[in-house]
């Protein structure tokens, strides 16, 4: 699931080379720099993706602290 | 003429947002909310000698000191704008400059920096504005602030192409069976804009490029979080643009029209990244296209409702040679009046100015004077002796104030206009920015 969540961070900021730096650590708002809109875009890629529904409303941004937590959060969210 | 009190919030949409609309998916992000916040700062640029200016989180000392070394000669609060002992992130960030301003004690040092009989010149005409002219007995010389809130909204500004005759491609959506319909139609053709009554760029205007996406929108709509909310929703095909810029002017209150500068702005995806002063190419297509006199017939028709005051007007060229002179109407300053703010002040024959940001994230504590301190040092802070040079605009917006539901830690913006010959210069300067902001301990988040 990471490779797939890093692909889609590159994805959405059109940024190829991110598919190089990313890894299980990265920060999705610092390392990936995603900001408020592409937060939003990159969730619902990821709702796509998986097949799972994230609450926007309850979503705590500490999941973007890492690739590695956030495919943690996805992946508990696909077993409901 | 009298002299002016300067103060604002920047995010103004958000305080003109009615309760009862109901909202796109959006994160909560008080870190971002910060640094707009702290992005008043920047008024000063609209400052006359002698006028006052009032920022909620008040200006650091050395940035008051640089200002002035470039002969903006203002008073301004150093200590921030508080209603007293209140953790981050609590009610009073709800609170725009204005309702902040009309719960304040007047003995605190903000009450007795604004003179009575003086102008008030917001950024924005907000919610406590007319309030606050009241009670700090200021010259009420600004439009009814429902008027401001109707004039701001995507529908206003899409029924003013209709009203102007010009192309009109946005369609109004009042429920959820309107746009999946109207949805489902557009995505035929191509990806389309949901645009909130009171987005701004980087937040309002969501993408759909699916049918998933348009369903799950839909509904999220239809959740517990918008249940009894009013849907109102502007839909339009996402334009292939060329080229995005602005249009700003001046409605007095007896309704005469001042066209003050177009600026030409590089957006990231839909949000602000830099905006310069227009190729004369552009400026040249749009005498021979009329565009002033559409602007002028904004104007025109904005007073007969009821404004008057500052206007930016987006506008966009397209990939297919087309001109698209009414994208929306920002009844307010914007960030391209302070860019030609910036212009005025520096009047340089032969220079260029943009006005630019850098997203940045720190993890210990920086100090704003160190910076300035470096960029001297390496000869590029802008001086009224140097023709070149960095001028950052605001201070507060490099480390706001820490908030616990934030996107990472120690996020910040660094908002400067760079004065430069040519673009061997200006990138010169942004290497040498990027290497002293580097060198101070921020990190760039590129």
């Amino acid at each position: 699931m990471q490779q797939k969540v890093i692909e889609i961070i590159a994805e959405i900021k059109e940024e190829p080379g991110l598919l190089q730096t990313l890894n299980g650590a990265s920060d999705l708002t610092l390392d990936a720099a995603l900001d408020s809109l592409q937060i939003i875009n990159f969730i619902l890629r990821i709702e796509d993706e998986f097949d799972v529904e994230v609450d926007f409303d309850t979503f705590d941004l500490e999941h973007l602290k890492s690739v590695d937590r956030f495919s943690d959060y996805v992946a508990g969210l696909a077993v409901r | 003429m009298k002299n002016a009190v300067h103060c604002g919030s920047l995010e103004s949409e958000r305080y003109w947002r009615e309760e009862d609309l109901a909202a796109l998916p959006s994160v909560p992000d008080a870190k971002a909310l910060a640094i707009v916040q702290a992005m008043d700062e920047m008024l000063f640029v609209f400052c006359r000698s002698g006028d006052i200016l009032l920022t909620r989180q008040g200006m650091d000392k050395a940035q008051y000191d640089y200002l002035q070394s470039l002969d903006y000669s203002f008073r301004t609060n150093m200590n921030p704008l508080t209603l007293g002992v209140e953790e981050p992130g609590t009610a009073q960030d709800a609170l725009n400059v204005f309702e902040l301003l009309g719960r304040l004690d007047p003995g605190q040092e903000l009450g007795s920096l604004i003179p009575e009989g003086w102008f008030l010149e917001p950024f924005a005409v907000l919610p406590g504005t007319h309030e606050a002219v009241r009670r700090y007995k200021l010259l009420p010389v600004i439009p009814d602030e429902q008027i401001v809130r109707k004039v701001n909204t995507k529908t206003y500004s899409a029924a003013m192409r209709d009203r102007l005759l010009l192309p009109n491609i946005a369609l109004v959506v009042h429920n959820t069976e309107e746009l999946l319909q109207s949805g489902q139609a557009l995505l035929e053709k191509g990806a389309f804009l949901i645009k909130d009554e009171y987005g701004v760029s980087g937040k309002g205007n969501q993408l759909v490029d699916s049918e998933r996406v348009l369903r799950r929108i839909a509904g999220y709509l239809e959740s517990s979080r918008n249940q009894d909310k009013r849907i109102k929703f502007v839909l339009e095909p996402l334009l292939d643009r060329e080229t995005d810029f602005s249009c700003q002017f001046h409605i007095d209150p007896e309704g005469r029209i001042s066209i003050l500068s177009v600026q030409q702005l590089v957006n990231h995806g839909f949000a602000f990244g830099e905006s310069h002063s227009p190729e004369p190419s552009l400026l040249e297509r749009l005498d021979r296209e009329g565009y002033w006199e559409t602007m002028h017939s904004i104007g025109r028709e904005l007073y007969a409702d009821g404004y008057f005051g500052d206007v930016c007007v987006d506008s966009m060229l397209l990939r297919d040679g087309s001109l698209a002179p009414l994208v929306e109407i920002n009844a307010r300053k914007s960030m391209s009046l302070i860019k030609h703010n910036v212009d005025r002040h520096l009047k340089q024959e032969g220079m260029h100015t943009c006005l630019l940001q850098v997203p940045l994230a720190t993890l210990g504590e920086v100090h704003y004077e160190d910076l300035l301190g470096r960029l001297a040092q390496e000869d590029v802070l802008f001086s009224l002796g140097e023709g070149e040079g960095v001028i950052p605009l605001a201070s507060g917006t490099l480390q706001p104030p820490a908030s616990s539901r934030s996107t990472g830690s120690g996020k910040g913006k660094l908002y400067a206009a760079l004065a430069y010959r040519n673009e061997d210069s200006k990138n010169r300067l942004i290497r040498k920015l990027d290497e002293s902001l580097l060198r101070t301990g921020y990190t760039i988040l590129r």
